[in-house]
Protein backbone atom coordinates (compact mmCIF):
# COMPACT_ATOMS: atom_id res chain seq x y z
CA UNK A 1 0.00 0.00 0.00
CA UNK A 2 1.56 3.57 -0.87
CA UNK A 3 2.30 5.93 2.07
CA UNK A 4 0.99 8.56 2.53
CA UNK A 5 2.23 12.10 2.70
CA UNK A 6 1.83 12.08 6.40
CA UNK A 7 3.95 8.98 6.73
CA UNK A 8 6.43 10.36 4.57
CA UNK A 9 6.95 13.58 6.45
CA UNK A 10 7.46 11.81 9.80
CA UNK A 11 11.11 10.51 7.87
CA UNK A 12 11.44 13.96 7.04
CA UNK A 13 14.99 14.95 8.58
CA UNK A 14 15.47 17.68 6.01
CA UNK A 15 13.37 21.19 6.05
CA UNK A 16 11.16 21.34 8.72
CA UNK A 17 11.79 24.39 11.06
CA UNK A 18 9.40 24.09 13.78
CA UNK A 19 10.36 28.02 15.19
CA UNK A 20 8.54 30.01 12.03
CA UNK A 21 6.81 28.61 8.63
CA UNK A 22 8.46 28.95 5.59
CA UNK A 23 5.70 30.63 3.52
CA UNK A 24 3.22 33.65 4.95
CA UNK A 25 0.39 34.15 4.07
CA UNK A 26 -0.05 37.59 2.85
CA UNK A 27 -3.55 37.84 1.40
CA UNK A 28 -6.29 36.13 -0.42
CA UNK A 29 -5.97 34.46 -4.06
CA UNK A 30 -8.44 35.18 -6.67
CA UNK A 31 -6.91 32.84 -8.93
CA UNK A 32 -8.21 29.48 -8.94
CA UNK A 33 -6.07 27.97 -11.51
CA UNK A 34 -3.29 29.39 -9.04
CA UNK A 35 -4.55 27.69 -5.93
CA UNK A 36 -5.38 24.46 -7.52
CA UNK A 37 -1.26 24.38 -8.87
CA UNK A 38 0.08 24.78 -5.32
CA UNK A 39 -2.20 22.43 -3.81
CA UNK A 40 -0.39 19.97 -6.44
CA UNK A 41 2.92 21.63 -6.39
CA UNK A 42 3.59 21.55 -2.43
CA UNK A 43 5.76 18.70 -1.93
CA UNK A 44 4.61 18.50 1.66
CA UNK A 45 1.09 18.82 0.63
CA UNK A 46 0.50 21.48 3.36
CA UNK A 47 -1.74 23.30 1.09
CA UNK A 48 -5.62 22.90 0.58
CA UNK A 49 -8.80 24.65 -0.30
CA UNK A 50 -10.96 26.05 2.24
CA UNK A 51 -14.85 25.40 1.43
CA UNK A 52 -16.07 28.68 2.40
CA UNK A 53 -13.41 30.99 0.96
CA UNK A 54 -11.48 30.64 -2.31
CA UNK A 55 -8.32 30.74 0.02
CA UNK A 56 -4.88 28.44 0.71
CA UNK A 57 -3.80 28.36 3.88
CA UNK A 58 -0.48 27.00 5.07
CA UNK A 59 -1.18 23.91 8.21
CA UNK A 60 2.28 23.81 9.18
CA UNK A 61 5.91 24.93 8.78
CA UNK A 62 6.26 24.36 5.19
CA UNK A 63 9.19 22.10 3.53
CA UNK A 64 11.80 24.07 2.04
CA UNK A 65 11.38 23.37 -1.09
CA UNK A 66 10.98 26.83 -2.49
CA UNK A 67 8.26 25.73 -4.80
CA UNK A 68 5.60 28.12 -3.77
CA UNK A 69 6.53 31.24 -4.26
CA UNK A 70 7.75 30.72 -7.13
CA UNK A 71 4.01 29.67 -8.55
CA UNK A 72 3.68 33.44 -8.03
CA UNK A 73 6.02 35.24 -9.05
CA UNK A 74 6.10 39.01 -9.65
CA UNK A 75 2.72 40.04 -8.13
CA UNK A 76 2.86 37.18 -5.22
CA UNK A 77 -0.20 37.69 -4.01
CA UNK A 78 -0.67 35.28 -1.44
CA UNK A 79 2.59 33.96 -0.42
CA UNK A 80 6.44 35.07 0.60
CA UNK A 81 8.97 33.31 0.90
CA UNK A 82 10.84 34.08 4.11
CA UNK B 1 36.45 46.93 22.06
CA UNK B 2 36.68 47.22 18.27
CA UNK B 3 34.32 45.23 16.00
CA UNK B 4 35.66 41.69 15.00
CA UNK B 5 36.30 41.79 11.21
CA UNK B 6 36.36 38.62 9.54
CA UNK B 7 38.16 38.34 5.54
CA UNK B 8 35.34 36.81 4.46
CA UNK B 9 31.73 35.78 5.55
CA UNK B 10 30.33 33.05 3.81
CA UNK B 11 26.52 32.42 3.55
CA UNK B 12 25.47 28.99 2.94
CA UNK B 13 27.30 25.88 4.38
CA UNK B 14 26.96 23.32 1.44
CA UNK B 15 29.25 22.13 -0.81
CA UNK B 16 30.66 25.82 -2.39
CA UNK B 17 30.20 27.25 1.02
CA UNK B 18 32.27 24.59 2.88
CA UNK B 19 34.87 24.00 -0.10
CA UNK B 20 35.70 28.03 -0.23
CA UNK B 21 36.09 28.57 3.38
CA UNK B 22 38.55 25.07 3.46
CA UNK B 23 40.80 26.94 0.98
CA UNK B 24 40.22 30.69 2.34
CA UNK B 25 41.22 28.90 5.66
CA UNK B 26 44.29 27.08 4.59
CA UNK B 27 45.36 30.52 2.70
CA UNK B 28 45.06 31.82 6.88
CA UNK B 29 42.32 33.97 5.89
CA UNK B 30 39.52 34.23 8.81
CA UNK B 31 36.70 32.66 7.40
CA UNK B 32 32.83 32.85 8.78
CA UNK B 33 30.54 30.46 7.13
CA UNK B 34 27.01 31.32 8.42
CA UNK B 35 24.92 27.98 7.57
CA UNK B 36 20.67 28.29 8.27
CA UNK B 37 20.45 24.68 8.92
CA UNK B 38 20.86 23.10 12.32
CA UNK B 39 23.62 21.31 11.75
CA UNK B 40 25.84 20.23 8.10
CA UNK B 41 23.43 19.08 5.51
CA UNK B 42 20.36 18.76 6.97
CA UNK B 43 18.67 21.37 4.90
CA UNK B 44 21.20 20.08 1.21
CA UNK B 45 18.93 17.73 -0.82
CA UNK B 46 20.80 16.22 -3.68
CA UNK B 47 19.27 13.36 -6.57
CA UNK B 48 22.06 12.92 -6.37
CA UNK B 49 25.37 11.97 -8.06
CA UNK B 50 28.51 14.58 -8.01
CA UNK B 51 31.19 14.30 -10.19
CA UNK B 52 34.32 13.68 -8.62
CA UNK B 53 36.85 15.45 -10.50
CA UNK B 54 36.71 18.89 -9.03
CA UNK B 55 36.64 17.84 -5.67
CA UNK B 56 39.81 15.51 -6.16
CA UNK B 57 41.77 18.80 -7.25
CA UNK B 58 41.08 20.35 -3.85
CA UNK B 59 40.98 16.87 -1.71
CA UNK B 60 42.93 14.10 -3.03
CA UNK B 61 41.37 10.73 -2.51
CA UNK B 62 38.34 12.19 -2.35
CA UNK B 63 36.29 9.62 -3.64
CA UNK B 64 38.52 6.95 -1.34
CA UNK B 65 38.39 9.87 2.16
CA UNK B 66 34.86 11.51 1.86
CA UNK B 67 31.64 9.71 2.92
CA UNK B 68 30.72 8.96 -0.70
CA UNK B 69 27.81 6.28 -1.18
CA UNK B 70 29.28 4.11 -3.84
CA UNK B 71 31.25 5.23 -7.53
CA UNK B 72 28.53 5.18 -9.98
CA UNK B 73 29.93 2.16 -12.87
CA UNK B 74 26.88 1.88 -14.62
CA UNK B 75 24.24 4.18 -16.27
CA UNK B 76 20.92 3.30 -17.12
CA UNK B 77 18.48 5.53 -19.00
CA UNK B 78 14.26 4.45 -19.65
CA UNK B 79 11.99 5.97 -21.65
CA UNK B 80 9.04 4.88 -19.69
CA UNK B 81 5.37 3.83 -21.20
CA UNK B 82 2.43 3.05 -19.16
CA UNK B 83 3.83 -0.47 -18.56
CA UNK B 84 6.97 -0.95 -21.09
CA UNK B 85 10.27 0.53 -20.73
CA UNK B 86 12.89 1.11 -23.16
CA UNK B 87 15.73 1.27 -21.82
CA UNK B 88 19.73 2.22 -23.05
CA UNK B 89 22.55 0.67 -20.73
CA UNK B 90 25.94 1.94 -20.18
CA UNK B 91 28.97 -0.03 -18.23
CA UNK B 92 32.45 1.58 -19.06
CA UNK B 93 36.00 0.62 -16.84
CA UNK B 94 37.08 4.21 -17.01
CA UNK B 95 34.13 5.20 -15.17
CA UNK B 96 36.38 3.78 -12.42
CA UNK B 97 39.39 6.34 -12.55
CA UNK B 98 39.51 8.66 -9.62
CA UNK B 99 39.67 11.69 -12.87
CA UNK B 100 36.84 10.46 -14.15
CA UNK B 101 34.55 9.19 -11.86
CA UNK B 102 31.50 9.79 -10.00
CA UNK B 103 29.81 8.79 -6.66
CA UNK B 104 26.41 8.60 -5.53
CA UNK B 105 25.86 10.96 -2.11
CA UNK B 106 23.89 12.06 0.44
CA UNK B 107 24.16 15.44 1.85
CA UNK B 108 23.61 14.33 5.13
CA UNK B 109 26.77 12.51 4.97
CA UNK B 110 28.96 14.81 2.82
CA UNK B 111 28.47 17.98 3.95
CA UNK B 112 29.26 17.62 7.68
CA UNK B 113 32.67 15.75 6.25
CA UNK B 114 32.98 18.68 4.34
CA UNK B 115 31.98 21.04 7.20
CA UNK B 116 34.98 19.21 9.26
CA UNK B 117 37.29 19.37 6.55
CA UNK B 118 36.79 23.45 6.84
CA UNK B 119 37.01 23.60 10.53
CA UNK B 120 40.44 21.77 10.75
CA UNK B 121 41.55 23.81 8.32
CA UNK B 122 40.68 27.28 10.49
CA UNK B 123 37.02 27.96 8.97
CA UNK B 124 34.48 29.23 11.93
CA UNK B 125 30.70 28.10 11.03
CA UNK B 126 27.53 29.11 12.84
CA UNK B 127 24.70 27.43 12.47
CA UNK B 128 20.93 27.36 12.60
CA UNK B 129 21.34 31.27 11.73
CA UNK B 130 19.69 32.81 8.41
CA UNK B 131 21.23 35.64 7.13
CA UNK B 132 18.74 38.10 6.10
CA UNK B 133 20.14 41.09 4.69
CA UNK B 134 24.03 41.95 3.06
CA UNK B 135 25.10 45.36 4.84
CA UNK B 136 26.43 47.76 2.73
CA UNK B 137 28.56 51.23 3.35
CA UNK B 138 26.66 54.09 1.56
CA UNK B 139 28.93 53.65 -1.93
CA UNK B 140 27.12 49.43 -2.01
CA UNK B 141 30.15 47.87 -1.36
CA UNK B 142 29.21 44.97 0.58
CA UNK B 143 30.98 45.35 4.24
CA UNK B 144 29.08 42.13 6.13
CA UNK B 145 25.97 40.34 7.05
CA UNK B 146 22.84 40.93 9.23
CA UNK B 147 22.40 37.57 10.51
CA UNK B 148 19.21 37.17 13.41
CA UNK B 149 20.13 40.19 14.88
CA UNK B 150 23.52 40.65 14.97
CA UNK B 151 25.50 42.39 12.37
CA UNK B 152 28.95 40.81 11.33
CA UNK B 153 31.61 42.55 9.46
CA UNK B 154 34.10 41.13 6.62
CA UNK B 155 35.94 42.64 3.48
CA UNK B 156 33.66 40.35 1.56
CA UNK B 157 30.84 38.52 1.16
CA UNK B 158 30.73 35.35 -0.65
CA UNK B 159 27.25 34.14 -1.42
CA UNK B 160 26.33 30.48 -1.61
CA UNK B 161 22.91 30.31 0.00
CA UNK B 162 21.65 28.04 -3.09
CA UNK B 163 18.92 28.23 -5.40
CA UNK B 164 16.56 30.93 -4.58
CA UNK B 165 19.82 33.34 -3.91
CA UNK B 166 17.03 35.71 -1.82
CA UNK B 167 20.47 37.48 -0.91
CA UNK B 168 21.64 38.19 -4.56
CA UNK B 169 18.27 39.41 -5.67
CA UNK B 170 18.59 41.80 -2.92
CA UNK B 171 21.87 43.26 -4.28
CA UNK B 172 20.37 43.29 -8.03
CA UNK B 173 22.86 40.73 -9.01
CA UNK B 174 20.32 38.41 -10.10
CA UNK B 175 16.56 38.44 -10.95
CA UNK B 176 14.14 36.55 -9.32
CA UNK B 177 13.35 33.27 -10.65
CA UNK B 178 10.85 31.92 -13.22
CA UNK B 179 8.95 28.83 -13.05
CA UNK B 180 10.59 27.76 -16.48
CA UNK B 181 14.14 28.09 -15.07
CA UNK B 182 13.41 25.87 -12.09
CA UNK B 183 11.79 22.74 -11.20
CA UNK B 184 10.95 21.00 -8.16
CA UNK B 185 12.78 18.23 -6.86
CA UNK B 186 11.19 15.52 -4.56
CA UNK B 187 13.11 12.24 -3.28
CA UNK B 188 12.86 9.92 -1.29
CA UNK B 189 15.74 7.14 -0.02
CA UNK B 190 14.25 3.42 0.91
CA UNK B 191 16.56 1.63 3.02
CA UNK B 192 17.82 -2.17 2.23
CA UNK B 193 20.96 -3.99 2.98
CA UNK B 194 24.51 -3.20 1.09
CA UNK B 195 24.14 -7.06 0.22
CA UNK B 196 20.50 -6.14 -1.36
CA UNK B 197 21.73 -3.89 -2.91
CA UNK B 198 24.27 -5.50 -4.57
CA UNK B 199 21.81 -8.54 -5.66
CA UNK B 200 18.67 -6.16 -6.96
CA UNK B 201 21.36 -3.85 -9.15
CA UNK B 202 24.05 -6.63 -10.27
CA UNK B 203 26.91 -3.96 -8.36
CA UNK B 204 29.77 -5.04 -6.57
CA UNK B 205 30.59 -4.03 -3.04
CA UNK B 206 31.21 0.33 -3.01
CA UNK B 207 30.03 0.53 -7.22
CA UNK B 208 26.70 1.56 -8.60
CA UNK B 209 23.94 2.47 -10.72
CA UNK B 210 22.93 6.15 -12.11
CA UNK B 211 19.21 5.70 -13.88
CA UNK B 212 17.48 8.38 -15.69
CA UNK B 213 13.75 7.93 -16.51
CA UNK B 214 11.36 10.27 -19.06
CA UNK B 215 7.96 10.10 -19.95
CA UNK B 216 5.11 8.26 -17.89
CA UNK B 217 6.40 9.14 -14.77
CA UNK B 218 5.36 13.01 -15.25
CA UNK B 219 2.38 12.01 -17.04
CA UNK B 220 3.93 13.71 -20.02
CA UNK B 221 5.05 16.72 -18.72
CA UNK B 222 8.32 18.25 -18.43
CA UNK B 223 10.28 16.40 -16.28
CA UNK B 224 11.93 12.84 -15.61
CA UNK B 225 12.55 10.20 -12.52
CA UNK B 226 15.96 9.50 -11.08
CA UNK B 227 17.41 6.69 -9.16
CA UNK B 228 20.81 6.00 -7.61
CA UNK B 229 22.15 3.21 -5.58
CA UNK B 230 23.76 4.39 -2.31
CA UNK B 231 25.47 1.87 -0.05
CA UNK B 232 22.71 0.13 2.13
CA UNK B 233 19.55 2.35 0.39
CA UNK B 234 18.45 3.63 -2.84
CA UNK B 235 17.52 7.60 -3.52
CA UNK B 236 14.66 7.80 -5.88
CA UNK B 237 12.91 10.40 -6.89
CA UNK B 238 11.33 12.81 -9.80
CA UNK B 239 12.07 16.60 -11.03
CA UNK B 240 9.15 18.64 -12.28
CA UNK B 241 10.06 22.15 -14.04
CA UNK B 242 7.73 24.60 -11.73
CA UNK B 243 6.14 25.53 -14.90
CA UNK B 244 4.51 22.30 -15.84
CA UNK B 245 3.06 21.65 -12.60
CA UNK B 246 -0.46 20.58 -13.29
CA UNK B 247 0.10 19.71 -16.93
CA UNK B 248 -0.33 15.81 -16.77
CA UNK B 249 -2.70 16.28 -13.64
CA UNK B 250 -0.11 14.38 -11.40
CA UNK B 251 1.43 16.06 -8.08
CA UNK B 252 4.72 16.02 -8.12
CA UNK B 253 4.87 14.16 -4.83
CA UNK B 254 2.60 11.66 -6.22
CA UNK B 255 4.80 11.24 -9.36
CA UNK B 256 7.52 9.44 -6.95
CA UNK B 257 4.75 7.02 -6.02
CA UNK B 258 3.64 6.32 -10.13
CA UNK B 259 7.94 5.80 -10.52
CA UNK B 260 7.95 3.50 -7.82
CA UNK B 261 5.31 1.29 -9.10
CA UNK B 262 6.32 1.16 -12.73
CA UNK B 263 6.68 -1.99 -13.51
CA UNK B 264 10.20 -1.66 -14.67
CA UNK B 265 10.93 -0.31 -11.39
CA UNK B 266 8.79 -1.29 -8.33
CA UNK B 267 10.48 -4.92 -8.16
CA UNK B 268 13.65 -2.96 -7.42
CA UNK B 269 11.91 -1.38 -4.70
CA UNK B 270 10.07 -4.21 -2.96
CA UNK B 271 10.29 -4.41 0.78
CA UNK B 272 12.41 -1.87 1.17
CA UNK B 273 12.08 0.49 3.90
CA UNK B 274 11.68 4.51 3.74
CA UNK B 275 13.99 6.44 5.67
CA UNK B 276 14.10 10.21 3.99
CA UNK B 277 11.37 12.39 2.44
CA UNK B 278 13.09 16.13 0.92
CA UNK B 279 12.21 18.22 -1.83
CA UNK B 280 13.86 21.01 -3.10
CA UNK B 281 14.51 23.46 -5.96
CA UNK B 282 16.41 22.32 -8.87
CA UNK B 283 17.95 25.31 -11.17
CA UNK B 284 16.92 24.17 -14.83
CA UNK B 285 17.80 27.52 -16.89
CA UNK B 286 21.32 26.62 -17.88
CA UNK B 287 23.63 29.41 -18.91
CA UNK B 288 21.05 31.65 -20.03
CA UNK B 289 20.61 31.87 -16.28
CA UNK B 290 23.81 32.68 -14.98
CA UNK B 291 23.34 36.15 -13.17
CA UNK B 292 25.76 38.73 -12.30
CA UNK B 293 28.59 37.26 -10.66
CA UNK B 294 30.00 39.33 -8.60
CA UNK B 295 29.91 43.02 -6.79
CA UNK B 296 31.66 45.48 -4.65
CA UNK B 297 32.80 43.57 -2.10
CA UNK B 298 30.98 40.40 -2.97
CA UNK B 299 30.76 37.12 -5.23
CA UNK B 300 28.00 34.53 -5.89
CA UNK B 301 28.43 31.27 -6.19
CA UNK B 302 27.39 27.58 -6.61
CA UNK B 303 23.86 27.07 -6.76
CA UNK B 304 23.19 30.80 -5.93
CA UNK B 305 25.01 31.59 -9.27
CA UNK B 306 22.62 29.07 -11.21
CA UNK B 307 25.98 26.62 -11.85
CA UNK B 308 23.86 23.58 -12.52
CA UNK B 309 23.37 21.29 -16.51
CA UNK B 310 20.55 19.40 -16.79
CA UNK B 311 21.48 17.59 -20.02
CA UNK B 312 18.40 15.15 -20.18
CA UNK B 313 20.58 12.34 -19.66
CA UNK B 314 22.85 13.43 -17.01
CA UNK B 315 22.84 16.28 -14.28
CA UNK B 316 25.35 18.25 -12.83
CA UNK B 317 25.71 20.75 -10.51
CA UNK B 318 27.88 19.36 -7.48
CA UNK B 319 31.13 19.81 -9.47
CA UNK B 320 30.13 23.28 -10.84
CA UNK B 321 30.04 24.27 -7.01
CA UNK B 322 33.17 22.87 -5.89
CA UNK B 323 34.71 24.56 -8.76
CA UNK B 324 33.23 28.06 -8.63
CA UNK B 325 33.90 27.55 -5.27
CA UNK B 326 37.59 27.51 -5.52
CA UNK B 327 37.90 29.63 -8.07
CA UNK B 328 36.00 32.25 -5.81
CA UNK B 329 38.44 31.53 -3.49
CA UNK B 330 41.37 32.06 -5.87
CA UNK B 331 40.24 35.25 -6.30
CA UNK B 332 39.32 35.98 -2.75
CA UNK B 333 42.91 35.39 -2.20
CA UNK B 334 44.39 37.52 -4.86
CA UNK B 335 42.13 40.20 -3.61
CA UNK B 336 43.26 40.44 -0.26
CA UNK B 337 46.82 40.38 -1.51
CA UNK B 338 46.09 43.32 -3.45
CA UNK B 339 44.26 45.25 -0.37
CA UNK B 340 41.19 45.26 -3.07
CA UNK B 341 38.11 43.85 -2.58
CA UNK B 342 36.74 46.17 -5.15
CA UNK B 343 34.03 45.05 -8.07
CA UNK B 344 37.55 45.67 -10.77
CA UNK B 345 39.44 43.52 -8.73
CA UNK B 346 36.62 40.88 -8.02
CA UNK B 347 35.70 40.64 -11.60
CA UNK B 348 39.02 38.14 -11.86
CA UNK B 349 36.49 35.40 -10.39
CA UNK B 350 34.30 36.22 -13.68
CA UNK B 351 37.26 35.42 -16.08
CA UNK B 352 38.66 32.29 -13.96
CA UNK B 353 35.08 31.18 -14.71
CA UNK B 354 35.10 31.82 -17.79
CA UNK B 355 38.13 30.24 -18.53
CA UNK B 356 37.07 27.20 -16.71
CA UNK B 357 35.23 24.00 -17.82
CA UNK B 358 32.08 25.88 -15.82
CA UNK B 359 31.24 28.14 -18.40
CA UNK B 360 32.46 26.44 -21.57
CA UNK B 361 30.55 23.19 -20.66
CA UNK B 362 27.37 25.74 -19.75
CA UNK B 363 27.96 27.42 -23.59
CA UNK B 364 28.29 24.12 -25.45
CA UNK B 365 24.62 22.79 -23.67
CA UNK B 366 23.17 26.74 -23.96
CA UNK B 367 20.10 24.81 -26.17
CA UNK B 368 19.56 22.40 -23.92
CA UNK B 369 16.91 23.59 -21.55
CA UNK B 370 15.24 25.07 -24.81
CA UNK B 371 15.58 21.46 -26.51
CA UNK B 372 14.33 19.68 -23.38
CA UNK B 373 11.34 21.96 -23.08
CA UNK B 374 9.31 19.97 -25.37
CA UNK B 375 6.39 17.56 -24.87
CA UNK B 376 6.70 15.29 -27.40
CA UNK B 377 9.55 13.96 -25.61
CA UNK B 378 7.61 13.22 -22.56
CA UNK B 379 4.58 12.56 -24.00
CA UNK B 380 4.95 10.64 -27.65
CA UNK B 381 8.23 9.15 -27.85
CA UNK B 382 8.37 6.57 -25.40
CA UNK B 383 4.82 5.24 -26.79
CA UNK B 384 6.31 5.84 -29.86
CA UNK B 385 9.72 3.25 -28.97
CA UNK B 386 7.22 1.29 -27.37
CA UNK B 387 5.06 0.19 -29.95
CA UNK B 388 8.50 -0.20 -32.19
CA UNK B 389 9.91 -2.34 -29.65
CA UNK B 390 6.58 -4.48 -29.54
CA UNK B 391 7.25 -4.99 -33.06
CA UNK B 392 10.65 -6.31 -32.74
CA UNK B 393 10.11 -8.51 -29.70
CA UNK B 394 6.32 -9.51 -28.81
CA UNK B 395 5.84 -12.80 -30.71
CA UNK B 396 2.31 -14.30 -30.10
CA UNK B 397 1.88 -17.26 -32.87
CA UNK B 398 -0.31 -14.88 -35.06
CA UNK B 399 1.57 -13.55 -38.36
CA UNK B 400 3.39 -10.44 -37.77
CA UNK B 401 3.52 -7.30 -39.65
CA UNK B 402 6.49 -6.52 -41.71
CA UNK B 403 8.46 -4.39 -38.56
CA UNK B 404 9.19 -1.51 -41.21
CA UNK B 405 5.52 -1.20 -41.41
CA UNK B 406 5.32 -1.16 -37.59
CA UNK B 407 8.21 1.19 -37.19
CA UNK B 408 6.73 3.52 -39.59
CA UNK B 409 3.72 3.40 -38.23
CA UNK B 410 4.95 4.35 -34.88
CA UNK B 411 6.74 7.56 -36.40
CA UNK B 412 3.91 8.51 -38.61
CA UNK B 413 1.78 8.79 -35.25
CA UNK B 414 4.21 11.51 -34.18
CA UNK B 415 4.63 12.87 -37.47
CA UNK B 416 8.14 12.33 -39.38
CA UNK B 417 9.04 15.95 -39.99
CA UNK B 418 8.58 16.70 -36.51
CA UNK B 419 10.41 13.94 -35.41
CA UNK B 420 13.37 15.15 -37.93
CA UNK B 421 13.09 18.41 -36.41
CA UNK B 422 13.38 17.39 -32.93
CA UNK B 423 16.75 15.12 -33.83
CA UNK B 424 17.57 17.93 -35.46
CA UNK B 425 17.27 20.40 -32.43
CA UNK B 426 18.91 17.52 -30.11
CA UNK B 427 22.24 17.44 -32.63
CA UNK B 428 22.00 21.09 -32.39
CA UNK B 429 21.76 21.07 -28.55
CA UNK B 430 24.28 18.78 -27.55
Amino acid sequence: MAMTIEDKLGHNRFNVDSSYAHIHVKDTCDDQKLVERVIMACPAKLYSQREDVKDVWNAAPAASSHTDVLLSPGTTPWAVWV
Amino acid sequence: MAEEKFDVIIVGGGITGCVAAYLLAQAEMEVLVVERAEEAGQKAVTGGRMYGHAMEKIFPGFGEEAPVERKIVRERISFLAEETATTLEYDDEEMRKPEKASYSILRGNLDPWLTEKAEEAGAMFIHGIRVDKVLTDDKGKAIGVLAGEEEMYADCVLLADGVNSLLAQQLGLKKELEPKQVAVGVKEVIQFSEEEINKRFGVKDGEGLAWLFAGDVTNGAVGGGFLYTDKDCVSIGIVETIEEIGYGGVAPRDMVERLKNHPSVRDYLTGGELVEYSAHLVTEGGYDMIPQLYGDGVIVAGDAAALVMNLGFTIRGMDLCAESARLAAETIIAAKEKGDYSKASLSLYEKKLNDSFIVKDMKHYRKMPAFIDNHRIFEQYPGMMEEIMKGLWLVDGEEKEKFFKTAMGAVKKVGIFKLFGDVRKAMGAL
